[in-house]
C-alpha cells in the first residue's frame, strides 16, 4: 500500500464545536497547519497558523478582541486573516494576510473546506444530526493516530474484525460469521454495508448499557461519506422485536456510531469517535460506562492500525494483499476515495 | 440497510449470499453475476456496460 494522497477539494471535521473557544486551536488538516478560535459574535474562525512575516504560529500567540497578535514580532490579523498592524511602521505590506479557510458548525462538529475556495458549498457536508438532537445523548472523543487514514477507512468498513480485536466489549462470534450486504451509490459517492443479525449473543457493551438481557437482533448499517464521515446506524432489540408497520421502532435500541477521519499528514490520523444513544439518554452512569468502553476499543483499534503502518512502512514495495468477501465494503470504499484522490 | 429503495439510483449491489462464499453482484442496469472474491465481482461491476470477464453473468431478462 502506498502513501495515500490526499483528496482536496472537500470538507473535513478540524474539531468539535465544545474545542473552539478563547483558547486558540491548532489543528493540521491535510498537512495544512491551520488555528481555530470562536469570535465574540460567537463564529468560528479558522486562519492559516503561520505569521506571513517569518513564520511563527499563530496558535502560539494571543488574541487582542476578535484578532491575533503574532507571537514573535506583534504582527496582528483580524478574523478575515488580513494584516491590520505591523510593527514600528504605518504601510502595511498589500500582501500581508494570512488565509482564511471557509468553516461551518454544524451538528456539533466544525467543518473546514481544504481547497479551492470558490468551490466550497456548504450543502454538500454530509449531515449528523443525532449528535446534537434532543432526545439523543453523545459521548464522544479524539484519538491521534501514527497511521494513514485509509487504515482507518479500511477498519471500519470491515466490522469483522470486532470479533477478535474487540472480543469482550463490541465483539461476538457472529459478528465475523453473519454475510453483509454493501452498495455504492454511485451519484451520491455513499458506501452502504449492512449487517444483520437474529437471535444472536448481545456483546457487554450493550448488554450493560441497554439493559436488554438474553439475546437479540442486531443490525449494523455503515454509511460512509467519503473522505471524512462514517455513520453506523446500530440497532439493538430483544430477539424478535421488529419494527411496526408504520416504522415505529421505539421498542429498540440505537446507536449511531461516528467517526470523523482526517488526514492530518500522509502518515498520522485524526480519529474523532462518538457515540450518540436514545436511550438511556438521562442515565450518566451509562454514559460513563459507554465512553470509558468505547475509548478502550477506539484504543485497541489505534494500537492495531500503528502497527500496521510500521509494518507498511518497513516492506518493500509491491506487497500484494489478500481480499476476501468480507472486504467487499472496503474496496469500495478505497475505490471511491482514490475518485476523490485523482479527480 | 434499506435494501431496494436505491434501485433508481447509480447503485451497485453486492449480496454475499447467506451460507455460502457466493458473491452476487448487481449492476444498476440490471445485469447480475456470481463471484467468487470481491475483487472480481467490483470488476465485473465496474467494466458496466460491457459486462464480460471472468465473473459469470446472467442478464436481467428484458422486462416487458
Amino acid at each position: 500500500m502506498s502513501t495515500m494522497m490526499f483528496a482536496r477539494n472537500q470538507w473535513y471535521v478540524a474539531a468539535y464545536a465544545q474545542e473552539v473557544g478563547d483558547e486558540l486551536l491548532a489543528r493540521t488538516v491535510l498537512g495544512e497547519p491551520i488555528v481555530f478560535y470562536r469570535t465574540a459574535a460567537g463564529e468560528v474562525v479558522g486562519l492559516a497558523d503561520r505569521c506571513v512575516h517569518r513564520r511563527f504560529p499563530l496558535s502560539m500567540s494571543r488574541r487582542d478582541g476578535d484578532r491575533i497578535v503574532c507571537g514573535y514580532h506583534g504582527f496582528t490579523y483580524d478574523s478575515g486573516g488580513t494584516c491590520v498592524y505591523v510593527p514600528a511602521q504605518t504601510r502595511i505590506p498589500r500582501t500581508a494576510r494570512v488565509p482564511s479557510y471557509p468553516i461551518v458548525e454544524q451538528d456539533s462538529l466544525v467543518w473546514v473546506w481544504i481547497g479551492d475556495d470558490d468551490r466550497a458549498d456548504p450543502a454538500t457536508i454530509p449531515r449528523a444530526p443525532w449528535l446534537d438532537a434532543e432526545g439523543w445523548t453523545t459521548i464522544r472523543g479524539v484519538e491521534p493516530l501514527s497511521a494513514r487514514y485509509g487504515l482507518l477507512v479500511d477498519n471500519l468498513l470491515d466490522l469483522s474484525h470486532e470479533t477478535y480485536l474487540h472480543g469482550g466489549y463490541i465483539g461476538t462470534p457472529e459478528v465475523a460469521e453473519t454475510p453483509i450486504t454493501t452498495e455504492v451509490d454511485e451519484d451520491a459517492g455513499i458506501v452502504r454495508v449492512s449487517r444483520r443479525m437474529k437471535d444472536v449473543e448481545c456483546p457487554p457493551f450493550y448488554a450493560k448499557s441497554t439493559g436488554i438481557e438474553g439475546r437479540i437482533d442486531r443490525w449494523q448499517d455503515i454509511e460512509y461519506h467519503p473522505p471524512c464521515l462514517y455513520i453506523l446506524h446500530s440497532r439493538i432489540a430483544a430477539t424478535g422485536v421488529e419494527p411496526g408497520p408504520d416504522n415505529d421502532d421505539s421498542a429498540a435500541c440505537h446507536a449511531k456510531i461516528v467517526y470523523a477521519i482526517t488526514p492530518q499528514t500522509p502518515t498520522t490520523t485524526l480519529d474523532f469517535w462518538m457515540v450518540a444513544r436514545d436511550f438511556a439518554v438521562d442515565d450518566e452512569d451509562v454514559s460513563r460506562y459507554l465512553a470509558d468502553s468505547n475509548h478502550t476499543v477506539v484504543m485497541q483499534d489505534v494500537v492495531a492500525l500503528n502497527a500496521l503502518e510500521s509494518v507498511i512502512a518497513a516492506e518493500p514495495e509491491g506487497y500484494q494483499e489478500l481480499s476476501i468477501n468480507i472486504d467487499t465494503g472496503a474496496l469500495a470504499a478505497r475505490r471511491l476515495l482514490h475518485k476523490l484522490t485523482t479527480s | 440497510m434499506r435494501v431496494g429503495i436505491h434501485d433508481h439510483a447509480t447503485v451497485y449491489r453486492v449480496v454475499w449470499a447467506p451460507g455460502s462464499d457466493h458473491l452476487l453482484g448487481t449492476c444498476h442496469c440490471g445485469a447480475e453475476c456470481d463471484a467468487d472474491d470481491p475483487i472480481q465481482v467490483w470488476q465485473w461491476l465496474l467494466a458496466h456496460p460491457d459486462h464480460d470477464g471472468e465473473a459469470t453473468a446472467r442478464p436481467r431478462p428484458e422486462q416487458p
